[in-house]
């Protein structure tokens, strides 16, 4: 344990630190005033009938927070200093080489997808999506006021993408990884030197597939089996859809709404799960193709 | 209170008191900041202070310490004399001559007026009396006027001439009592002179500012892109004292450099501080600037005596430092201990190798010994440079079997028949050996003396001390005779041993045995199995790194390269299953120290064990620490002319061969001197050998010098031969340049033949020469001294031979001072401070008298015949 909260209390990782509080006190915060309001009639927000302008009554007050803020930024830059490490050198990089803290999630990702899949198709798939929420989210409830019954799957999907995804694989990241990309636990020392046993293999080769042939060509039968895995993972929204497609909410989301709702989230969804096999039971890909990997 | 402030209306909620905390806390803030950068983040204020307090006492002592030893007796003294010079411009004497100065220019003045008053008068009348001539009716009142001017004039010039005389003689001593104030002033400031000098010092250090004393180089670094990179060093802001006389002995930071001379030459107001000691220069606390605090920072400092790794970044290229003997060391101890052999060294990579060639060795020696050596070398010869392999019985077996069948194909024949050593008488070989100079490099019979003075760990050549039961006695009469026949690429020079001689030697070493039982073991030599092993072995061991073997020509070196070895970092650097500390120092020092002390059972090494001395492993570590690839601007490293090139070629050639060991050819060396206490028998001390012989003499004396020994050669009662090192005319030529380069000189070709004595000043020469009873030590051919006549450390040189071996202009230099070229000899000095003791001859001029013995000198040796008088 020495070890991690060495690494914790480093100067390079208060932000992390502070993010990690804020994040849960402010879940906890929304939370809380969510269960209270669901189990009320109506909403805390809501009583209050009373307006005031925004000039002064509030700007006043964000003028205070920001003269807080600075205060904080000035003392911590008394207290700690920039945590410099040495000079750059493109012949000798750093091991571990971490990426800035908050892009630390996607750089983890990198692990468990090949560069082009953690690295373009996952970011923009997150950027569009949070661009269509207001596009598919065509539930009015919520606004103006806290609640968790009414809004529950949406809260859910962000806390779990938000949250799970990307601020827990952020810890794993700064936390947990070491030199050479290595997963260390809280009590293990960085040992540059650690040796960790390479034993990858792919998804089709548990079902004794193997991914390639003798002459080190593609087998396509793995490749058909693979496509025919991630196939099936994506027609598990359409099976979705048909068994639900009488209820409301069906109804009113429309097929198109629909399809982007349920190919959003089962990406979402896919990328713990390879997590998972991969970390449970080496599979490398699911699907190996000449073009990508899965 | 935050339930009850809810219940006030957001309009009446009052936020004064959060504005008055945040605001306070602000200004708190900027307060810190100002602390910050006034004293608390700026330690090196401090170190300032602190280095102007004590500067002040050691100034104020050296005031106290120059006034206590003021004569103030001669003080008083100069101080009275001052107050009556003073007092005498106010005595009658100097007030009367004063005033009558004043009257005598007063009157000077008038006089003066009077006479060109008069001249002008005399000019009018002039004018008006040519005019009247020029009318035709000559006007005689106006010649009149004239005349009586004229007169007049002459007058007031008589009487101005008197005045100005006296004028003239009473300013003189006027002058003279000003001139003697002048005089005690400047007495009294001679006597404070050196308090004076320190309140001067002292006004300037108090007159100093506080601030930071950086040096910027801004071309000096390149980052890792190769682009210009300044260099900011600031070392000097702490250590301040560093060219104070001063702080001698003052506390760090404020001590002064201990090599002044050193400095000198790499000035840190243009250089800093860093390019030598390295450490983070543009830091200004101590942690940071030394790198203890930094651990990211690449260049610590380098302490104690692993400064001395730097100068490789500029002076790569020079195999002697003159400032760094202890890098000059650490070189040497890498170039002979052979490490270039298996790792690639910038700078050392076209050395020769350092062991002998054994293309030939079953001709030497019997595969027993060969196969005990090759397992154990330190067992037979605890001085050799052979490392051990840590061979198993059956590697060592398979390598002696490879070795002995390879060279038993060799074509080589002994230069005499089989037998012909015998003969020779034990104790006349020792004798010789102990007479002739093998000594100088080689140990026997526990004979260690130049061994212990040389003080390294190991010898340059084999001990002998065992080796009757190692080698075959005819090749050891074939090898003292002309070993370059057994090996031609060997170091071991010819002694000109006689057959007679060399017979004894054979007899001589063939009774030094090896008195250890060793318990015989049958090899297998025959089995091409075996011989393929061995052949194996030899390769991936890396042998030919230090010896000619057949068959492995074309193997590189078997290691890394070490070129940028000081960069390595420790997480490089492998601890296998030690407990040695993680750094790199330890790495290395355990490295060397054992090379196989990081092996594990996955890791195999391969580097044999040396078995180097604590002091050799730390200069060793320090010069691995030295090979890094980070060079400076080109303009920094010190470039290479003409002449340094010929001295760094030839030194090179000088320490192959081994010269050092029995010349003092620059600083250090001459360890075979330890075994000879008479100074008349060492053999010469050469350092100023450019500048004192001919080129041709050089030249020819390097390709042979036979005649040493000789009836009538320069020396002949030294019993230490020169030997024959048969060096080639390039190594020769490269020896010539080094010893001119070293005294200043250029190869040049000049006719000795042709120079010519002055006949005048031959018989005044002569007669010097007699005077000086130059022959009383001197032997000159014809006239050698005799037994008892001279002791033996007055026996010098052989002049007969001056004409042919000596440059003319060096006789006169030595003649002049001979203990300013060489120090503690024991010619004497005829002409002390450049003064001749004859004032009788030639006028008493030292210099001609000096060229007249030179010429004196010239003829000496020389056939009447040959002496043609200079035209």
């Amino acid at each position: 344990m020495e070890y991690l909260l060495k690494i914790v209390t480093k100067a390079d990782n208060v932000p992390i630190v502070l993010m990690l509080v804020l994040t849960v006190f402010y879940t906890w915060f929304a939370m809380s005033k969510a269960a209270k309001n669901d189990r009320q009639d109506i909403s805390d927000e809501a009583k209050q009938s009373d307006k005031v302008q925004v000039w002064p009554y509030l700007v006043k007050v964000e003028f205070l927070a920001s003269l807080l803020v600075m205060v904080i930024l000035t003392f911590w830059s008394f207290l700690l200093d920039a945590p410099l490490e040495e000079p750059a050198n493109p012949a000798l990089t750093p091991n571990p080489s971490k990426a800035p803290w908050y892009f630390l999630g996607l750089q983890e990702i990198l692990v468990y997808f090949d560069p082009w899949i953690a690295g373009v198709v996952i970011p923009t798939l997150i950027i569009l999506g949070l661009c269509v929420i207001p596009y598919i989210d065509i539930n009015p409830k919520g606004n103006g006021y806290y609640t968790f019954k009414e809004r529950k799957f949406s809260i859910l999907t962000f806390c779990f993408g938000f949250l799970l995804l990307w601020v827990s694989l952020i810890v794993l990241g700064t936390f947990f990884r070491g030199p050479g990309w290595n997963l260390f636990w809280p009590w293990e020392y960085w040992d540059t030197h650690r040796v960790v046993a390479l034993t990858n293999i792919d998804f089709t080769e548990l079902f004794g597939i193997p991914t390639r042939r003798v002459d080190d060509s593609l087998n396509p039968w793995a490749m058909m089996f693979g496509s025919l895995v991630i196939v099936g993972w994506y027609a598990t929204g359409v099976i979705f859809y048909l068994w639900k497609r009488n209820t409301d909410l069906l109804k009113k989301l429309g097929p198109i709404r629909y399809s982007i709702t349920a190919f959003l989230f089962l990406t979402m969804a896919a990328v713990p799960v390879k997590i998972l096999l991969r970390l449970t039971m080496n599979i490398k890909y699911i699907v190996v193709t000449p073009f990508f990997n899965i | 209170m935050f339930k009850n402030r809810a219940q006030v209306p957001i309009e009446q909620r009052n936020y004064s008191t959060y504005y008055l905390v945040l605001s306070g806390l602000l200004f708190l803030g900027t307060m810190w900041a100002v602390v910050d950068e006034i004293s608390t983040r700026r330690p090196w204020k401090q170190y300032q202070k602190d280095f102007f307090k004590v500067a002040d006492t050691l100034i104020q002592q050296r005031i106290d310490q120059a006034a206590s030893e003021l004569d103030s007796a001669a003080l008083t003294e100069s101080r009275v004399q001052l107050k009556a010079t003073q007092d005498s411009l106010n005595g009658e004497p100097y007030k009367r001559t004063m005033k009558e100065f004043e009257e005598t220019a007063e009157k000077l003045i008038d006089e003066t007026r009077e006479f060109q008053f008069a001249k002008s008068r005399s000019d009018e009348a002039y004018y008006f009396y040519k005019k009247s001539v020029h009318e035709g009716k000559e006007d005689a009142g106006q010649k009149e006027t004239l005349q009586d001017n004229e007169a007049q004039m002459a007058k007031h010039q008589q009487v101005m001439k008197v005045l100005q005389a006296r004028k003239d003689s009473l300013l003189t001593i006027l002058t003279e009592y000003r001139l003697n104030i002048k005089k005690a002033q400047k007495a009294e400031a001679d006597l404070l002179a050196r308090v004076e000098k320190w309140q001067a010092k002292r006004e300037r250090f108090d007159a100093a500012p506080i601030q930071i004393r950086q040096v910027m180089m801004l071309d000096y670094d390149r980052n890792p892109f190769n682009d210009p990179k300044a260099r900011i060093d600031r070392c000097q802001t702490c250590h301040l004292g560093w060219k104070e006389e001063l702080m001698e002995d003052a506390p760090q930071p404020y001590k002064k450099h201990p090599l002044p001379e050193l400095i000198a030459v790499h000035n840190p107001e243009v250089y800093g501080c860093t390019p030598c000691h390295r450490g983070q220069g543009a830091a200004l606390t101590a942690g940071m600037a030394h790198g203890e605090a930094d651990h990211y920072w690449e260049n610590p400092l380098l302490k104690g005596k692993e400064v001395w790794a730097s100068c490789n970044e500029c002076h790569e290229s020079e195999s002697i430092l003159g400032y760094a003997p202890a890098f000059s060391n650490a070189k040497q101890l890498m170039i002979e201990s052979g490490c270039h052999g298996c790792h690639e060294i910038k700078g050392y990579t076209d050395l020769p190798k350092v062991g002998p060639q054994l293309a030939n060795i079953a001709f030497k020696t019997t595969p027993t010994w060969i196969y005990q050596w090759v397992k154990d070398p330190k067992a037979y010869n605890p001085h050799t440079r052979m490392p051990n392999f840590k061979f198993s019985d059956t590697e060592a077996e398979a390598v002696t079997a490879y070795l002995m069948d390879v060279s038993g194909k060799s074509s080589f024949a002994f230069a005499s028949e089989q037998g012909s050593y015998a003969g020779g008488s034990a104790q006349q070989g020792k004798e010789i050996f102990e007479r002739v100079g093998c000594q100088a490099c080689h140990v026997a019979g526990g004979m260690t003396k130049v061994r212990e003075t040389r003080g390294t760990s190991y010898d340059i050549a084999p001990e002998l001390s065992r080796v009757g039961s190692k080698v075959n006695p005819d090749w050891i009469f074939d090898w003292v005779r002309n070993p370059r026949h057994y090996n031609p690429t060997t170091k071991m020079p010819s002694l000109r041993l006689s057959d007679g001689e060399a017979k004894n030697v054979v007899a001589y070493l063939m009774t030094l045995k090896d008195e250890r039982s060793i318990s015989p073991k049958t090899l297998d030599l025959t089995s091409s199995t075996t011989i393929k092993k061995g052949e194996s072995l030899i390769r991936e061991y890396g042998c030919n790194g230090c010896h000619i073997i057949p068959g492995m020509e074309k193997e590189g070196r078997v290691s890394v390269s070490l070129s940028n070895f000081g960069r390595k970092k420790v997480e490089e650097m492998d601890f296998g299953d030690t407990r040695v500390p993680h750094t790199a120092h330890d790495w290395v020092f355990n490295k060397l120290k054992n090379s196989r002390v990081f092996a594990t059972d996955r890791i195999v090494q391969k580097m044999p064990v040396f078995a180097f001395t604590d002091d050799e492993l730390s200069s060793l570590r320090m010069f691995l620490f030295s090979q890094t690839k980070d060079a400076p601007d080109p303009k920094y490293i010190r470039a290479f002319d003409k002449r340094q090139q010929d001295i760094e070629e030839g030194r090179r050639v000088a320490i192959m061969y081994n010269c050092q060991q029995c010349h003092q050819l620059e600083k250090g060396g001459a360890y075979l001197t330890s075994i000879i206490e008479e100074p008349a028998y060492q053999p010469p001390i050469i350092t100023g050998e450019g500048k004192k012989v001919q080129e041709t003499w050089l030249h020819d004396f390097l390709k042979n010098p036979s005649y040493v020994g000789q009836p009538n050669s320069i020396r002949p009662w030294i019993p230490t031969r020169m030997p024959t090192f048969k060096f080639s005319e390039e190594e020769i030529s490269k020896l010539q340049k080094y010893f001119l380069g070293l005294s200043k000189q250029d190869l040049s070709l000049r006719d000795y033949k042709a120079w010519q004595p002055d006949p005048v000043l031959l018989p005044v020469g002569r007669q010097i020469f007699t005077d000086f009873q130059c022959l009383k030590c001197h032997p000159s051919g014809n006239a050698p001294p005799k037994a008892g006549e001279v002791s033996t450390s007055d026996l010098a040189p052989n002049l007969a031979l001056a004409h042919t071996r000596l440059k003319p202009e060096w006789i006169v230099e030595w003649i002049a001072d001979p203990g300013k070229i060489q120090e503690g000899t024991r010619m004497p000095t005829f002409f002390p401070d450049g003064q001749s003791p004859l004032p009788d001859v030639l006028n008493g001029d030292a210099k001609k008298q000096m060229e007249a013995i030179r010429d004196h000198l010239w003829i000496l040796g020389r056939s009447p015949s040959q002496t043609v008088a200079r035209k």
